[in-house]
């Protein structure tokens, strides 16, 4: 247990390095690195309390005192800004993470892994093919009835269209692990469904799946800023930037300036994400990062107890990355 | 189709090569070897994927043409969602008739309202009488308003599905062109701004674009007053020049957007089509590359297409919701946000129903141009079941995951 760990600290070490070494990926990381700096600084100053407001500069330009200026109510826009980051690094994780807990139960069901299961994964996939086409904003007014409006709305809507477009891209590759030798030799070996599910068909889709996730953050904060405008997202008083966007959207006419701000960090962000799963796409891959290859080569090999003795390269329950490599050779 | 096994396990054959990974043939090979008998448990099929053949079971089964399936699975989809609306609105406490009576209303005369309403009979009944009203083409009637809500819909759809096919069509108009573009400029600089471009301008919030274009172009704000911002021309389509004006904005706001998200779809499809020996085979011919991704290359890709604009249609729909809002619509949207904020749940639950009924059907239609687009799909139906779908979902797996390749791709 303890090695895998260390296996999985280096791999991921690696895979940001090689990130790093990339325009996109530098773009990516340094976007996000900057968005954590600022919820940790937000958690403990912030240039102005959220409460306040200056009630003689009402809609003032960027100046000195408020350096990105202030809106209708008089509050500092810097500071609704960065106290909206932690708001919105929230949405943005509980969504990654209910669509990684509902994408994978929806896997799990298309895979239909025990025996006897293909008729129900057939008519689940032709759930999932019919249900795509709901857009999130109806889920989320469905949502938003019982609920009104609040974080969750945005999670449950969320994390329901992305699961279930993560379950249809990842389905043909799910399968074709869940169809391979390996798994028919680990079933032989008597080991459980569930543990062949995550040691081998989780494996096998986790880069699909960081992709498709990355690139789902980034519509999370899409969809905040959407649902917030229509009053069905971040309930008002809660800071968060789409809440900004729609408070300086409403005098747009009269105070444009106000309005740039929240849309660009908007904007640099959802590039960021974007770029992100490009970026962790390719070097995440050990078909592509020749370094990853290697290392997760050596580690597996150490880690498995198989000290360099020659036969690792053709063991038959194979590591995910060997069997990999021998399926596109 | 159904009665050919021969021929369509040969076409199982054929049918891969058209895939760029390997990885991609293989799980179309496996899945329809896997999927081919359904009574059989699964595992036994999985036990040997490799030594399998397709032909052994093809002659089995007796297929349900995909036409027949999908509708099925429409009508199914279709009852389940009414249902599950149905239930969601009935989660509140309260009712349309207490809030109806408000604050002043005595119990006698809340349950009097309730039995005017027929509230006060059991939900089952009511789902099944409110199914059949809707069957009946009546949507009721608002509680807020008094109207009926069909006309008033009807009314809205007016402003709203020219919208949304405005800002289809300019997405399409950016999507497809620019993608190609994408893909046969000359210059690598040229291909790489549009790519840098097509990322950052999907990257735009909805209502941080509107009001970006509200700037630039809006009448009496904008650098550039040249189109209203505000309202729909109370004639409405009478006066097409101005409704038509009016509409500009908000559809080129969603549909710049779209389109750039279409573009990155797009080019990755051409780019996958690319790897194939079709392209080789039209450039021996004589094309340039140019044309042979033009010609051959787009008409490859079209099922792909297809399929990927239903889907950015349906992720349009948020943006079609916030614009409508933004630039003062009175649209379906609007209308259904006021009775949502208005807690006029009868009215509500008919909109949603309707509302998620078109999107049914949009998949609906995606699915069969799909079917229609791709003839590999015809013959692949023949001896799997899921075979279709499963082509469908290798090839939009295929797009999503190569969007995502930003570069170097292009041999």
């Amino acid at each position: 247990m303890n090695s895998s760990i260390r296996l999985f600290v280096r791999r991921t070490g690696i895979i940001l390095r090689s990130m790093w070494h990339r325009a996109d990926g530098a773009y990516a990381l340094a976007v996000l690195m900057a968005w954590l700096v600022v919820c940790a600084v937000s958690m403990f100053w912030t240039p102005y309390g959220l409460l306040y407001s200056d009630a003689h500069n009402v809609w003032d330009g960027p100046s000195a005192a408020h350096p990105l200026g202030t809106d209708g109510a008089g509050h500092d826009l810097l500071t609704w800004l960065m106290k909206g980051s932690v708001t919105q690094l929230g949405i943005v994780v509980l969504v990654v993470a209910c669509t990684t807990v509902l994408g994978l139960l929806g896997v799990w069901a298309s895979v239909g892994s025990h025996a006897g299961a293909g008729r129900g994964s057939r008519i689940w996939m032709v759930c999932v093919d019919t249900l795509i086409a709901v857009p999130t904003v109806l889920v989320a007014m469905l949502v938003s009835v019982p609920l009104g409006s609040s974080i969750a709305v945005i999670v449950i809507a969320c994390s329901f269209a992305y699961a279930l477009s993560m379950v249809r891209v990842t389905r043909p590759v799910a399968q074709l692990a869940a169809a391979s030798p390996y798994v028919a030799a680990s079933r032989s070996y008597g080991v459980g469904e569930g543990r062949i599910f995550f040691s081998h068909v989780v494996p096998a889709i986790a880069p699909m799946m960081a992709v498709q996730l990355s690139m789902s953050a980034g519509t999370a904060i899409l969809a905040e800023s959407g649902l917030t405008y229509l009053g069905i997202g971040v309930p008002a008083g809660v800071p968060s930037w789409g809440r900004s966007l729609a408070t300086c959207a409403k005098l747009i006419t009269v105070h444009p300036l106000t309005v740039i701000w929240p849309g660009l960090i908007i904007t640099a962000v959802v590039v960021a994400l974007n770029l992100l799963g490009d970026a962790l796409r390719d070097c995440a891959d050990p078909l592509v990062n020749a370094d990853l290859r290697r290392v997760s080569y050596a580690d597996a090999v150490a880690a498995d107890g198989h000290a360099a003795d020659g036969r690792a390269d053709n063991r038959p329950d194979g590591h995910d990355v060997s069997a990999r490599i021998e399926e596109a050779s | 189709m159904t009665g050919k096994p021969a021929q369509s396990a040969q076409a199982a054959q054929v049918a891969p090569v058209a895939q760029a990974a390997p990885a991609a043939q293989t799980a179309q090979v496996t899945q329809s070897a896997g999927q081919t008998k359904t009574s059989e448990p699964r595992s036994a099929a999985l036990r040997s994927p490799h030594s399998q053949s397709p032909r052994a079971h093809a002659h089995v089964h007796v297929r349900v043409p995909y036409v027949v399936r999908r509708l099925a699975a429409f009508i199914v989809a279709a009852l389940v969602q009414s249902a599950v609306i149905f239930a969601f609105l009935r989660m509140l406490p309260g009712d349309a008739a207490m809030v109806l009576g408000g604050t002043t209303a005595t119990p006698e005369q809340t349950a009097r309202l309730r039995a005017q309403m027929g509230l006060d009979r059991p939900y089952p009944v009511q789902y099944l009488s409110w199914l059949s009203d809707v069957l009946h083409g009546n949507l009721g009637v608002s509680q807020l308003s008094g109207k009926a809500v069909g006309a008033q819909v009807g009314v809205r759809m007016e402003v709203t599905l020219p919208l949304a096919v405005l800002g289809l069509a300019v997405a399409l108009a950016i999507g497809i062109p620019l993608g190609v573009l994408a893909v046969t400029a000359r210059s690598a600089k040229l291909r790489r701004a549009l790519q840098i471009c097509a990322i950052v301008a999907g990257s735009i919030p909805a209502l941080w674009g509107g009001l970006l274009l509200v700037l630039i172009f809006g009448k009496g704000v904008g650098l550039l007053g040249v189109l209203p911002s505000q309202g729909f021309p109370s004639g409405g389509w009478r006066a097409p020049g101005r409704a038509l004006a009016s509409l500009a904005l908000p559809a080129l706001s969603i549909g710049i957007i779209t389109g750039a998200q279409l573009l990155r779809y797009v080019r990755s499809a051409l780019v996958d089509v690319c790897d194939t020996d079709y392209i080789a085979q039209a450039m021996v011919a004589g094309m340039t590359r140019a044309q042979a991704v033009r010609r051959v290359g787009l008409r490859l890709a079209a099922p792909q297409i297809v399929s990927v604009a239903g889907l950015a249609f349906a992720s349009m729909m948020t943006g079609v919701v916030v614009v409508e809002n933004l630039f003062a619509l009175p649209g379906f949207a609007t209308l259904l946000m006021n009775d949502l904020k208005g807690r006029d749940f009868l009215a509500v639950q008919s909109e949603l129903l309707l509302l998620s009924l078109l999107f049914l059907v949009m998949g609906l239609v995606v699915d069969m141009l799909h079917h229609a687009l791709d003839p590999r799909l015809k013959d692949a139906a023949g001896f799997g079941a899921d075979a279709d779908g499963g082509a469908a979902a290798v090839a939009s797996a295929a797009v999503v995951s190569s969007a995502a390749t930003g570069e170097g791709d292009e041999a």
